[in-house]
């Protein structure tokens, strides 16, 4: 906790700092809180509306878990499949990186035309955003196994099954977490991008709405909750990386 | 008994092993000596059954087990330890892939290793010392009567060396597997061993098969006596011929 503290408040203060000036400046310059609120009218809209916008919040979070779980699971099995079948992945690793090219902004109304207005289209966008990093982080974990511990497997005789699990797996999951790590924050954004696009409900519904009615305020509150989601998110994913990885040097001392 | 009968193997134009013939009987220390990149490592792998020979065939006693694995019990030159496996999860990883566990047996081997201390802790907190032994216990606990010893102590600094030379002849002979020991220095070979094979480089074949007569329990002290010296020079000369 001391070493949160002695690390953490050269970033907290520079933080605090910036809303300082921000605060100043709309003062100073007498800017309209239209174009761009002080923080203190942030503060004061998230207080007015937090009853309204929490209805919006709890249906992002669910639609940004349930995207991550399937994008993960889908990066996943894409990894492992890639990586156990050669031929396989010479022939599709090319499609992998073309499916980062689609930009997304494009393709969800496309999406929304294909598979209407229901959730579908919305975990199809936070799958396609969020599987790409870990497919990408396990299967270069897979390939990196150290040749001396795959050259020992193979001498006592473990079968392809036995090399996967007892060794490769394990020994990917450091990349694997980072892979995570990317993906949980890219799947806030994706969720909230997904509901720009016709939904009834979530932060990107708030957001459109507060954008177009010029309550700026509104946006901002939207802003920052979504930069603390995706903060959230990868704390967790920190930690989960701690307790699981407690044998990497790296990546804890515990 | 394993018996490797007349292996020869070449990779593209280059021939790596030529009619190549040696017998490890139950029990028995064979240590294997011949310059760098006379193919041991490549014998290795065929025996290991990763490499098919070009010609002969390698058999464990009734069986011919001419490339296929999961006869051998295998250690190589670096310690190769699981970083995310404790030290008792490291040694009964032999035993797993071939489907029973003895628990048991592993922590009183680790205790008679001088482990007993370090069996929860990952590789990284252990010596280079530490590892090897950890990786010779993990080889001895593997249900595969015979060990393949791929030069074990050559990463390792000379006093650490004596130090696990003696270790693993105490061990060993209360254990009495069978082991092929590939090694570049003499001295190792001849204090370790029953049988020395000298290999030629460049196609490898057996230049000569030294038995040596030292009586076993054996002592440090044979390290610096004039018989030692002797058979020393020997094999040297054989060596270098």
């Amino acid at each position: 906790m001391r070493q949160i503290f002695t690390k953490g408040w050269r970033p907290l203060a520079a933080i605090l700092l910036f809303i300082v000036i921000w605060q100043v400046a709309t003062r100073v310059f007498t800017i309209e809180e239209w174009l761009l609120p002080a923080p203190t009218d942030i503060l004061s809209e998230a207080q007015h509306t937090w009853e309204e916008f929490l209805f919006h919040f709890v249906a992002t979070v669910k639609l940004t878990i349930g995207g991550f779980i399937i994008g993960i699971s889908v990066g996943l099995a894409v990894a492992i499949l890639l990586h156990m079948l050669p031929r396989v992945r010479e022939t599709f690793y090319p499609f992998l990186i073309l499916s980062q090219n689609i930009p997304i902004i494009v393709l969800a109304p496309l999406l929304v035309i294909w598979f209407g207005f229901g959730s579908l289209p919305k975990l199809i966008i936070i799958t396609l955003s969020c599987f790409f990093p870990i497919a990408v982080s396990a299967l270069g974990g897979f390939q990196q196994t150290s040749r001396e511990l795959v050259h020992y497997m193979k001498m006592m005789g473990a079968t392809k099954r036995q090399l996967f699990w007892k060794l490769e797996f394990p020994h990917a999951l450091p990349s694997i977490f980072s892979g995570l790590k990317i993906s949980a924050t890219y799947s806030v954004m994706a969720a909230v991008i997904s509901e720009w696009l016709g939904a009834q409900e979530g932060i990107g519904v708030f957001m459109t709405l507060a954008t177009s009615s010029f309550r700026t305020s509104r946006v901002f509150v939207a802003i920052i909750v979504v930069m603390v989601l995706s903060l959230t998110f990868f704390g967790l994913i920190v930690l989960l990386e701690k307790l699981v990885l407690k044998w990497n040097k790296k990546g804890g001392t515990v | 008994m394993l018996s490797v009968k007349q292996i020869s193997k070449h990779f593209g134009d280059k021939i790596v092993l030529e009619d190549i013939s040696l017998e490890i009987a139950e029990g028995e220390f064979v240590s294997l000596i011949g310059p760098s990149g006379s193919g041991k490592t490549t014998l290795f792998n065929l025996i290991g059954g990763l490499l098919m020979p070009d010609g002969g065939e390698i058999w464990k006693n009734e069986d011919n087990i001419t490339n296929t694995t999961g006869h051998i019990s295998y250690m190589p030159q670096h310690a190769s330890l699981f970083p995310w496996r404790t030290i008792l999860q490291n040694v009964l990883i032999g035993q797993e892939l071939q489907g029973r566990k003895e628990e048991g047996l592993a922590k009183e081997m680790l205790q008679k290793a001088g482990l007993g201390e370090v069996i929860h802790s990952y590789p990284h907190e252990l010596s280079g010392g530490m590892k090897q032994r950890a990786s010779f216990i993990r080889a001895l606990l593997s249900p595969q009567s015979f060990l393949c010893l791929d030069e074990p102590f050559s990463a390792l600094d000379e006093f650490t060396r004596l130090d696990m030379q003696k270790w693993l002849l105490h061990i060993w002979e209360d254990n009495q597997q069978s082991i092929l020991f590939i090694t570049h220095s003499i001295d190792e070979a001849l204090f370790l061993s029953d049988k020395i094979v000298v290999l030629s480089a460049g196609p490898a074949k057996v230049k000569r098969v030294f038995e040596v007569p030292f009586a076993r329990p054996r002592d440090e002290q044979i390290l610096l006596s004039e018989e030692f010296l002797k058979w020393k020079r020997m094999v040297l000369e054989e060596v270098q011929r």
